[in-house]
């Protein structure tokens, strides 16, 4: 996770050398429009087609009993879209066939909570837009206590398919690995709730996932906890087509002018994560 | 601009073989148990339910139709979530639930088993139904009793029509499991998920766990061809030779014997 972050200040500098010929309009409220790409590049004419797993709540998610989608990722996805002129049409997928999606054109980009991870480099270019770690969470009277990964070791644990974390848990099993000898029980569901389900039916141990989703699920059920703080904190990333410079350009120049103006700042500040700031390295 | 494409073979082959260590073997032994078990189940349930819808008690026959009604009315996706998660719920996950509710396999073996019974039904009481009247009263009038008649005259012949569809029954449950992978049951597409999920190599892992169902589905399609030589068949109607495919798909198939 972490080997990724000279990848991003290489991201960022392109990004800066991308902007150099607009005029950023820091500071000034109005919104500058940027260029949008090339309607040979969009699925839809006037449209950013944006692909996401609309079941991750507080990035992503429908409001209840209905199919409009809200969440960070949503108010930030229909910011870039408007930057450029377009209009944002979330489609829903599920997270582990998401990039064979991006691949396969059955959406423009992704705004999905991902996590920049190397493996996923090889087939997609990010642009880094929020910055999350992991949690683990637990029912609040349980015995287990996890607070770094290895502590999975034995433990029964619950993710969602595709996600960075069944990747770090199916890597401590693999031999070599912290839990070869005590491997940990991984059972991975097609979307996150579905695993945070096994946590409150007492299936599992723990629920493994993104450190926004756990405090915000630990904020809506009072018989759930965090064990243990934030670890492996990384980069997600607008999902591109890799090599796709069209496309890469205009969200990168969008996104730069969102957060020149201060949009950036007030969407993080709606949904409570100004933590995630992808500016606050460290 | 897009990421060439090839065939990972190194992962592929390394996978597939030896197969003695791979998730994917232990899988297709899961895959198989499941079957048999829901499947055989499902069988066990559905001469009940068969007999109980040609029943001429109401009391007996509206139960069954509502069964039927119920669990051929609904997806059997739906099916599996209500008994692992819906359950809990409803009943507030009380201790003696925990089998079900907090164990994936049973939970999913019993869905795929009560949805089944109620597909066996129909397939069972058609097999009953399509037994001459007269092989009835000829046998009461021999002075067998009911019972006797249903063991020693209509069942034996009815088994002759029930067993073909029955193992396509199986064959289809050998690959409706795969629907447990939302309940994270390591069969073959969750265990297949789960090699994608990390290394992002769709068609290769994909393939592996078709590799899987193939042997599975040829294994029992060979026992069905076995076991229809023994029941299936009518031996003593002589059977005219069969015209090639093509005769019979372009309606040059002769007169009906």
């Amino acid at each position: 996770m972490k080997r990724s972050i000279p990848i991003v200040l290489a991201l960022a500098t392109g990004l800066l050398a991308a902007c150099g010929g607009s005029p950023s309009p820091a500071g000034s409220g109005s919104a500058a429009k940027v260029s949008p790409p090339p309607n040979t590049e969009l699925l839809t004419d006037g449209t950013l087609s944006i692909g996401s797993d609309i079941e991750y709540p507080p990035q992503e998610s429908y409001k209840l009993g209905t199919k409009i989608p809200e969440g960070f990722d949503v108010d930030l996805g229909n910011a870039i879209a408007s930057r450029m002129g377009l209009q944002a049409d979330w489609i829903n997928t599920t997270f582990d066939g998401i990039i064979p999606g991006l691949t396969a054109k059955h959406y423009d980009v992704i705004i999905s909570a991902m996590t920049i991870t190397d493996v996923r480099q090889k087939t997609v270019d990010f642009v880094p837009y929020f910055r999350a770690g992991e949690s683990f969470v637990v029912t609040k009277n349980s015995s287990r206590h996890p607070t770094k990964i290895e502590d999975l070791c034995g433990l029964h644990v619950a993710v969602e398919k595709g996600t960075a974390e069944q990747d770090e848990a199916t890597g401590l099993n693999a031999s070599g690995g912290a839990c070869a000898s005590n491997q940990v029980k991984i059972d991975a569901f097609d979307v996150d709730t579905e695993a945070l389900n096994q946590l409150k039916k007492g299936t599992v141990d723990v629920h493994f996932t993104d450190s926004p989703v756990a405090a915000y699920e630990i904020k809506k059920d009072s018989g759930l906890k965090l064990s243990g703080g934030i670890i492996e904190i990384a980069p997600e990333g607008i999902g591109i087509r890799k090599g796709d410079t069209a496309m890469l350009t205009p969200v990168q120049q969008a996104f730069k002018s969102l957060e020149d103006d201060g949009t950036y700042d007030s969407i993080l500040k709606k949904w409570g994560l100004s933590d995630g700031d992808i500016r606050k390295s460290s | 601009m897009i990421v060439p494409a090839y065939f990972d073979f190194d992962f592929f082959w390394s996978v597939l073989w030896p197969p003695w260590h791979s998730p994917f073997l232990a899988a297709a032994v899961l895959v198989l148990v499941m079957t048999v078990v829901a499947q055989t189940t499902g069988v066990l349930l559905g001469f009940p339910l068969a007999l109980g819808r040609t029943s001429r008690n109401r009391l007996v026959r509206l139960p069954v139709d509502f069964y039927l009604w119920l669990f051929r009315g609904t997806p059997l996706l739906l099916q599996i979530l209500f008994w692992y998660d819906g359950l809990s719920e409803l009943t507030g996950n009380p201790k003696y639930l925990y089998p079900i509710t907090r164990n994936a396999l049973v939970a999913g073996t019993l869905a795929l088993a009560l949805n089944e019974a109620a597909y066996m039904t129909e397939i069972i009481r058609a097999g009953l139904q399509a037994i001459d009247p007269g092989q009835f009263d000829a046998a009461r009038a021999l002075g067998m009793r009911q019972r006797q008649v249903m063991l020693r005259i209509v069942i034996p012949q009815a088994l002759r029509i029930i067993v073909p569809p029955t193992f396509n029954e199986y064959i289809n449950m050998s690959k409706n499991t795969s629907l447990l992978s939302v309940i994270a049951v390591a069969e073959l597409l969750d265990t297949a998920q789960a090699y994608f999920a990390v290394n992002f190599r769709y068609f290769e892992a994909l393939s592996l766990a078709a590799v899987y169902y193939l042997a599975i589905t040829s294994l029992l399609t060979a026992i069905q061809r076995r076991i229809e030589a023994r029941f299936g068949e009518r031996r003593d109607i002589p059977m005219p030779a069969m015209l090639p495919f093509w005769r019979r798909a372009i309606g040059l198939a002769g007169p009906m014997r």
